[in-house]
């Protein structure tokens, strides 16, 4: 063991003498050997595109995270930062929601590539939810299912080229604006199904957007104050389903 | 007649608002400083509280979720999944939660329109409905129906009885034909009977699930996700994929094993192999209730060029049940198939044959297998479903919760309408086959006909039926499809579709919702209701029943499948034409829909027709029908109330009706005597005994060569359904799934010296197709097999596809052949 160390030792000191014997020593004279021609079929081997050309839209709405490194912050908002709600917050924050919607009710379409199928790379941010600059994943608003692109459809599949429009009429429920309080300051009833949207913090926590975030996040018992719908959960067992006509 | 146009014209001025609205919103949505994308349809906006909701069972796959539709102003604003449905306990996929949207394009057909010169013009519905009868008059022989697993059980079954009651021939096939026929043909095989014995609460049991060449991920995630959501309670469940590429279920999977096409029978009979080594004959289970069975002779003809070349006296129909084979004799067949020399056919490692067959013979798992069109779009399709049920009576694993071998489907109601009511041009209604004199003469004493009007003859099969259409001087003339799209779904479509440009004296009529590849051939276009715009009931994979209500008027002139059918039916009446009568000299549906004094309400006219529901009187009519072969269907109201019931659905002593989980199984089917355990109550060996089939691997009927290099497969994507159709005008769906594509490896595609986008010409010998090419995409095929999703109507990859067919069902291979490959 020792002798190989030697050698290796010897050969680096030789190698070192050498290099600067040659960096010391006269410019040498440099041959240009010019490169076989390519065959044709060669002519378009892929190449990889310089970082500036990397098409940012492919990034969806992360796009902003290479050019404001600066700022990024994966911080939300603490416990204890005051919470005011405007309507125009509140507005804009459902106005977002129903564009990733065909109604009220329906799962929201994925507004970023996927190009990972397990459900891990998913939870990576929806699990718990995640902000980063004005991104917001939110968390998932339903218990853990193995298989998110069931339901969720991706708002847009790069690479697969245009596709004809057909235009489609319908025209989707609206999402409710809010729920009825039995007097001013009364905690308002839930204006929606609690089916699928079991964990209210998805957009009522800390990280909900602006103008659906709750003012009060350290309490955790929603249901305690807040009356669930049971209509709107067609958990309203007196009334018939299904209509004759 | 005043009062329905108004009624029209203000759905029309609603559409108009609503467009407006829309049109709206998207413009200011376009300039909100939000993330939404440009080009994000109008969404979630116009409509608002006091949302009817009613049950409805889901529009598109046989998996046959139960949905809830919300409606306001005569229009649908909502879907939720329906938690009181044990299919899918409140949850769907991204199709079925956007499966209102389906009733909303912008295209949809909604006048009677008749070619003249080369274009669709519009016509009344008295002219189309006369030109019809017409034609029918002219040559009733000549004329056949083609319809589909997505027919209403009362659509399909009053179609059943229009052609094979009242023309007295049986030139009526469904696309299921295409779709399910091999499986039917494996149950009937094997069991006697049609239909899966177990249901999806084996789902809930299993404890090791193998996938035969499925994607359920993609294609039933409903059913998928049911199994896999349960290892996030902690429960233990092996998944293994068999698979001929890499898809979204091989992410679950513990265990993904590529196969060569078509080499799954040899991977089934390598686990039988093992399965015998280890003594599962001598089990008494296997002794008491199973015999050993064999196909009747080869079915190549000597000197066939290839494995679909037959010889017409090995594969006639009576030859579906085989022959006894001795256990000496079915040891000695296995013997060729040791997990190395299943190993060298198909490429599943021999350990993984040796652990199916470790894990299928274990008593303390319960293995549950499930397949769909892999096997069935397959040239030896009944003899791979007969292996696949073999395979778990050899080992034990049937029967009992979550031991069961599971033909999923692809149709809503492919087994409630095509297999039930026997919409097959070898079946009457009840599955009861038209071959057998016994079963004639049953129905038509239920129909009030003369005897000998039901023919004994078997019907044209889908393809044959079409080419007969495509054929000069063929056995058909005349050709009225409904609820389905074979110019885009039938194989070899130069051949067997678009060769009908050169006949115009064939006549073409399609019923339809948008135009499509079939509209733009036919001769005469209908406008039908879809969906919850009429009345339906529909049978999914478990055979489960389900019923809907009308809840939206359909738009402009665009009626009933039904009442098309029985308005055509009343016409020839009128006329005088004898088949459109029964033996008292009656209309042929006089007796079904009469009211209970006798007296027969005008519903042939569309005006009247939902003065009464003809539905629940056409499925009243069909409905003893079904206990002959103990499919005993439970009375209307029952379905109205319940969210689905499972056949036999049998009356308790207490009044109710109680569904049956697992057939031929005491305890759970009512028909089982008691003290049997297990009885096969249909058994084809007439001894209560189910099969356990032998059958060998043969060599598909094209296989890559030096010309065609490569294996195409095709199949499907979550986002689209059957031909597209519908979902394509869903923009959700379509802007998440835009085109078809062409799947490669990466190997394959640097040799082509192709990138994603890149084009590829696929050719075969039939026809060619230019895709763009998807590497590293949802699916990955290994090197050597290239794969195409059929759902584009612009990109058919049926031009390139096989229409070689099973010898017993009928089915052609549409999954697999040769092809080769360039830049394009």
């Amino acid at each position: 063991m020792r002798r190989y160390f030697d050698i290796f030792f010897a050969a680096c000191i030789g190698l070192a003498f050498a290099g600067l014997a040659v960096g010391l020593g006269p410019e040498p004279t440099v041959r240009w050997i010019p490169p076989k021609p390519l065959p044709v079929e060669s002519t378009e081997l892929p190449q990889v595109p310089p970082y500036h050309l990397v098409d940012n839209r492919a990034r969806g709405p992360n796009a902003v995270f290479f050019s404001h490194l600066d700022r990024l912050s994966g911080n939300g908002p603490a416990l204890s930062d005051k919470v005011v709600q405007t309507l125009a917050e509140k507005q804009s924050a459902l106005a977002l929601r129903a564009s990733r919607r065909a109604y009220a009710g329906a799962p929201p379409a994925i507004p970023h590539p996927v190009d990972a199928n397990q459900v891990a790379s998913c939870l990576l941010c929806h699990g718990e939810g995640k902000r980063i600059d004005s991104i917001i994943a939110p968390k998932m608003s339903h218990p853990p299912f193995t298989n998110c692109t069931q339901c969720h459809v991706q708002a847009a599949t790069p690479g697969l080229g245009p596709s004809l429009p057909v235009e489609n009429a319908f025209i989707g429920l609206t999402s409710p604006t809010g729920g009825t309080r039995a007097w001013p300051g009364a905690p308002p009833t839930m204006p929606h199904q609690v089916w699928m949207r079991q964990q209210c913090t998805s957009c009522h926590g800390l990280l909900g957007r602006p103008g659906l975030r709750t003012t009060h996040p350290e309490r955790v018992n929603c249901l305690q104050c807040h009356a669930q719908d049971a209509a709107a959960d067609h958990r309203d067992f007196s009334r018939e389903l299904t209509t004759g006509r | 007649m005043s009062q329905s146009n108004t009624t029209i014209q203000q759905g029309l001025g609603l559409d108009r608002r609503a467009l407006l609205k829309a049109s709206a919103l998207a413009a200011a949505s376009a300039m909100l400083p939000s993330e939404g994308q440009a080009g994000d349809p109008p969404a979630n906006v116009g409509v608002d509280g006091d949302v009817t909701w009613a049950k409805a069972p889901c529009r598109f796959c046989g998996t046959g979720c139960g949905v809830l539709i919300g409606t306001k102003a005569d229009r649908i604003v909502a879907v939720q999944a329906d938690r009181d449905n044990d299919v899918n306990k409140g949850l769907c996929c991204m199709k079925g939660y956007h499966v209102g949207l389906i009733l909303y394009g912008q295209d949809r057909l909604t006048r009677p329109l008749l070619r003249q010169d080369g274009e669709l013009k519009p016509i009344s519905w008295d002219q189309a409905l006369d030109l019809i009868a017409d034609r029918i008059a002219a040559a009733p022989q000549k004329f056949a129906m083609y319809g589909s697993g997505q027919w209403t059980i009362p659509e399909g079954y009053a179609a059943n009885k229009f052609v094979k009651g009242g023309l007295g021939h049986n030139h009526i096939d469904p696309n299921a034909r295409l779709c399910m026929a091999s499986a039917a043909a494996g149950f009937n095989a094997t069991y006697g009977v049609d239909e899966p014995a177990g249901c999806y609460d084996d789902l809930d049991h299993c404890t090791v699930l193998i996938n035969w060449g499925n994607n359920p991920a993609e294609m039933h995630p409903v059913l998928f996700s049911r199994v896999c959501d349960r290892r996030l309670r902690g429960e233990k469940i092996t998944l293994i994929d068999l698979t001929t590429r890499r898809t979204r279920s091989s992410e679950q999977a513990d265990h993904v094993w590529l196969f060569k096409p078509n080499t799954d029978l040899a991977i089934a009979n390598g686990i039988a192999h093992v399965l015998v080594a280890k003594g599962c004959l001598d089990k008494p289970w296997v002794q008491k209730h199973f015999r050993l069975r064999q196909r009747v002779a080869n079915y190549i003809k000597a000197g066939g060029t290839h494995t679909a070349d037959y010889d017409p006296e090995a594969i006639h129909p009576k030859n579906l049940a085989g022959k006894d084979i001795s256990r000496e004799e079915f040891i000695a067949a296995l013997a060729d198939y040791s997990p190395e020399q299943v190993e060298k056919i198909s490429g599943v490692p021999a350990s993984g044959i040796r652990l199916m067959a470790e894990l299928m013979a274990d008593p303390a798992q319960r293995v549950l297998s499930w397949w769909c069109m892999g096997f069935n779009q397959h040239t030896r399709g009944t003899a791979i479903n007969s292996l696949l049920h073999s395979i778990h009576h050899l080992s034990g694993q049937w029967g009992k919760q979550g031991a069961s071998a599971f033909s999923l489907t692809g149709q809503p109601s492919a087994c409630g309408t095509a297999r039930e009511v026997g919409t097959f041009a070898h079946l009457l209604p009840g599955h009861l086959p038209v071959l057998d004199p016994h079963y004639r003469g049953l129905v038509e004493d239920h129909w009030n006909l003369p005897h000998g009007r039901i023919s004994g003859k078997i019907g044209f099969h889908t393809v044959k039926m079409w080419d007969e259409f495509c054929t000069a001087g063929g056995g058909i003339d005349t050709l009225w499809v409904q609820v389905t799209n074979p110019g885009q779904t039938l194989p070899n479509r130069n051949k067997l579709f678009l060769a009908k440009r050169n006949h115009p004296e064939k006549f073409l009529i399609c019923s339809d919702v948008y135009p499509n590849a079939t509209t733009a051939l036919a001769d005469l276009v209908l406008p039908s209701a879809m969906y919850v715009e009429k009345n339906g009931m529909y049978g999914n994979a478990e055979r489960r029943t389900q019923h809907w209500f009308k809840m939206v008027k359909p738009p402009g002139e665009a009626r009933d499948d039904a009442w098309q059918t029985i308005a055509v039916s009343r016409r020839l009446f009128d006329r005088g034409m004898p088949g459109m009568k029964d033996k008292d000299g009656q209309w042929l549906f006089e007796r079904t829909l009469a009211d209970a004094d006798g007296s027969l309400p005008p519903l042939w006219d569309w005006d009247h027709y939902y003065d009464r529901n003809v539905d629940e009187r056409l499925f009243e009519e069909f409905r003893p029908l079904t206990k002959v072969k103990h499919k005993d269907l439970a009375p209307y109201g029952e379905y109205v109330k319940a969210h689905g019931l499972r056949w036999p659905v049998v009356k308790q002593a207490d009044g109710s009706w109680k569904e049956t989980l697992w057939r031929f199984v005491e305890g759970s089917d009512p028909n089982v005597e008691p003290g049997k355990g297990l009885q096969f109550y249909h058994s084809n060996s007439k001894d209560d005994r189910a099969f356990i089939w032998f059958h060998p691997y043969e060599h598909a009927p094209e296989e890559p060569d030096e010309a065609y290099p490569f294996w195409l497969c095709t199949g499907r994507v979550i986002e689209h359904w059957h031909s597209g159709t519908m979902t394509m005008r869903v923009p959700q769906l379509r802007r998440s799934m835009p085109a078809a594509y062409i799947e490669l490896h990466s190997a394959d595609a640097s040799r082509l010296n192709v990138r994603s986008g890149d084009p590829v010409v696929v050719e075969s010998r039939r026809g060619s197709l230019r895709l763009p090419a998807w590497i590293g995409g949802r699916g990955q095929p290994p090197e050597g097999t290239v794969f195409v999703p059929f759902f584009d109507e612009r990109l058919l990859i049926n031009d390139v596809t096989l229409d070689a067919h099973d010898p017993f069902s009928k089915q052609p291979d549409f999954k697999k052949c040769a092809v080769r490959l360039r830049r394009g």
